[in-house]
């Protein structure tokens, strides 16, 4: 069962392994977060909400680069490189070529994102912070906005035929889109009539990636209630929903695609 | 094709707006530049280095780093939170510039009064939440926590004004907050008086760091170099557009004078300035009644120095 889908995801992994990118970023995580764990702060001890906040953040945001920059290639990429046609030409449809890759960029940010928490884990442990178990409901979220992304990256991925063009639009829908939406039921709360039977229609249609931006729960997570079940079901199905409508999105837009 | 097209020209548009928007932001920040430097006379030109890039913008990175440093006072409430969960009653500390006037009175002459509620260890409100009813709202506000929870440990607001000060030595809004936390509420004077000096080197004529250098001496019984700081403050002191602040922060400089005579053992010159904080606020009976106490140990004091009370000084 979903041995071609296994194979399509797998080649992503090797590559993800092969580039550089993953070593960068965390090595970057290391000094970014080892740096600010050595600053002296007028010498008050026991300062350490900052440190995993910066951690949340750095992982999320590499985590992000990461997710996209792997998926947001693939389909320009092997269009570009002309090696689409032959693997289409195997036993493999394309909705399990397209599945495939998929799933293949999910298991390269979750390991990205594991590697990630771990640089971070290894500097705040140096210093004396731990992460309360209620972090984790935190970065559980974050994954599931990362399975968002991704789904949305591949489905740009499947729309556009340039590779920088995929990457671009997919960090800029995803940063403005988590920009904006945190907003718009400040703009509707404001609004009446029509205007606010509008924002609401769009509070509604719009994801909302920020759901899934937790790195304030993160870092102030001895301060956190835990979630109930039904919540879980919630931020779950909601972001495997929209996970949903964008494989959709991408099929659709892949299964007529000619190269 | 028509797809492709379509998208081609979808991003020419994108692109044009984004551009247009750089274009605006970028003139924004020159107008607010060359506005900030004409408002200046001459000697208060902006002389910290961030200002050479950004002019009166420099006040704004500092001060995004208080507000952040705020969020975390709040336990993360507070920064856009504000909008979810209502105005708060109290703040990070110093309200931006003045202090807790009505609040210091009642507590004698100096700051230990002040700032009540960052005495307080740790409290839980619910508060409501924004007016928007919506059912994604709804869950939001379950992870995007609406209750108003302040950190039991304030040590972890000084990495934010640890950067504002670092990044901007010359924010005296981020320097009179700091020397404020690290002062009173965190125990580390030498500190705060580092971070005030850093600021005066900046900002000599800066008469909020003046009077925050003379309450930190005050409170470290440096009574003289207190009244030295208050009197330089009070040589530059100027009122700002807001009358009524004016006022309180005026009669904080003289309470702060008063504190410092009477503490020297100058009755008379303490009464004097005692008088001048109940002409600059006649409603606040804390005030009056210390400026009674003063008189009453005046005139108990037979042996005492007559001499009115000159303002502590004017240093220009």
């Amino acid at each position: 069962m979903l041995a071609s889908e296994r194979a399509v995801g797998w080649t992503m992994v090797i590559e993800l392994v092969r580039r550089k990118d993953l070593y960068v970023l965390a090595l970057l995580v290391l000094v970014l977060v080892g740096a600010a764990a050595a600053i002296d702060f007028f010498g008050v001890e026991g300062v350490e909400v900052y440190l995993r906040e910066m951690a949340a953040t750095l992982t999320l945001l590499f985590t992000v680069i990461i997710a996209v920059a792997v998926v947001a290639r693939q389909i320009p990429r092997e269009t570009e490189r002309k090696t689409l046609v032959p693997i289409l030409a195997k036993p493999l449809t394309r909705w399990q070529f397209l599945f495939g890759k998929f799933l293949g960029a999910v298991v390269c940010f979750t390991a990205a994102l594991v590697v990630f928490w771990a640089c971070s884990a290894l500097i705040a442990a140096l210093k004396g912070v731990g992460l309360t178990w209620l972090a984790m409901q935190a970065a559980v979220l974050q994954w599931l906005g990362l399975v968002m992304l991704t789904a949305m990256a591949l489905l740009f991925s499947a729309l556009v035929s340039e590779t920088p063009v995929s990457v671009t639009l997919s960090l800029l829908a995803y940063f403005l889109l988590k920009g904006f939406t945190a907003h718009i039921h400040i703009l509707a709360s404001g609004a009446a009539g029509v205007g606010a039977w509008l924002m609401g229609l769009l509070y509604t249609v719009v994801p909302h990636f920020e759901f899934y931006d937790t790195s304030q729960m993160m870092a102030f997570a001895p301060l956190q209630r835990p979630l109930a079940v039904l919540d879980w079901l919630f931020f779950g199905s909601y972001a495997l929903g929209y996970t949903a409508v964008f494989l959709a999105g991408a099929w659709l837009a892949f299964r007529r695609k000619r190269f | 094709m028509k797809r492709l097209w379509a998208l081609r020209v979808t991003m020419a548009i994108a692109g044009a707006v984004f551009l247009c928007a750089q274009m605006s932001a970028e003139l924004t920040v020159r107008r607010c530049r060359r506005a900030c430097e004409a408002d200046l006379p001459a000697g208060q030109q902006p002389r910290t280095f961030l200002s050479l890039f950004i002019g009166k913008l420099e006040a704004l990175v500092g001060d995004v780093l208080l507000l952040k440093a705020d969020n975390y006072f709040h336990g993360q409430t507070s920064l856009l939170g504000r909008t979810r969960v209502g105005e708060c009653g109290h703040s990070l500390g110093h309200g931006g510039h003045g202090h807790d006037h009505e609040h210091a009175c009642h507590h004698g002459p100096g700051h230990d009064g002040e700032h009540h509620h960052a005495a307080d260890a740790e409290h839980v409100e619910h508060e409501p939440g924004l007016s928007y009813d919506h059912f994604l709202y709804r869950q939001y506000t379950k992870i995007a926590s609406t209750a108003h929870v302040h950190l039991g440990q304030h040590e972890e607001i000084v990495p934010w004004l640890y950067a504002g000060v670092r990044l901007n030595p010359g924010n005296e809004r981020a320097a009179v907050v700091t020397a404020y936390w690290l002062g009173q509420q965190l125990d580390r004077p030498e500190a705060a008086e580092r971070v005030l000096r850093a600021a005066l080197a900046e900002r000599p004529t800066s008469w909020r760091l003046h009077a925050e250098l003379g309450w930190l001496h005050y409170r470290l019984g440096r009574y003289g170099p207190a009244l030295r700081q208050c009197a330089r403050a009070l040589g530059l002191f100027e009122p700002g557009e807001d009358e009524e602040q004016a006022g309180l922060d005026l009669a904080e400089l003289w309470r702060l004078a008063s504190a410092c005579q009477e503490a020297l053992g100058d009755l008379e010159r303490a009464v004097a300035c005692a008088a001048e904080v109940v002409r600059l606020l006649p409603d606040l009976s804390a005030a009056r009644s210390r400026l009674e106490q003063l008189r009453a140990r005046l005139d108990a004091s037979a042996g005492a120095d007559g001499g009115a009370c000159a303002p502590p000084g004017n240093s220009r």
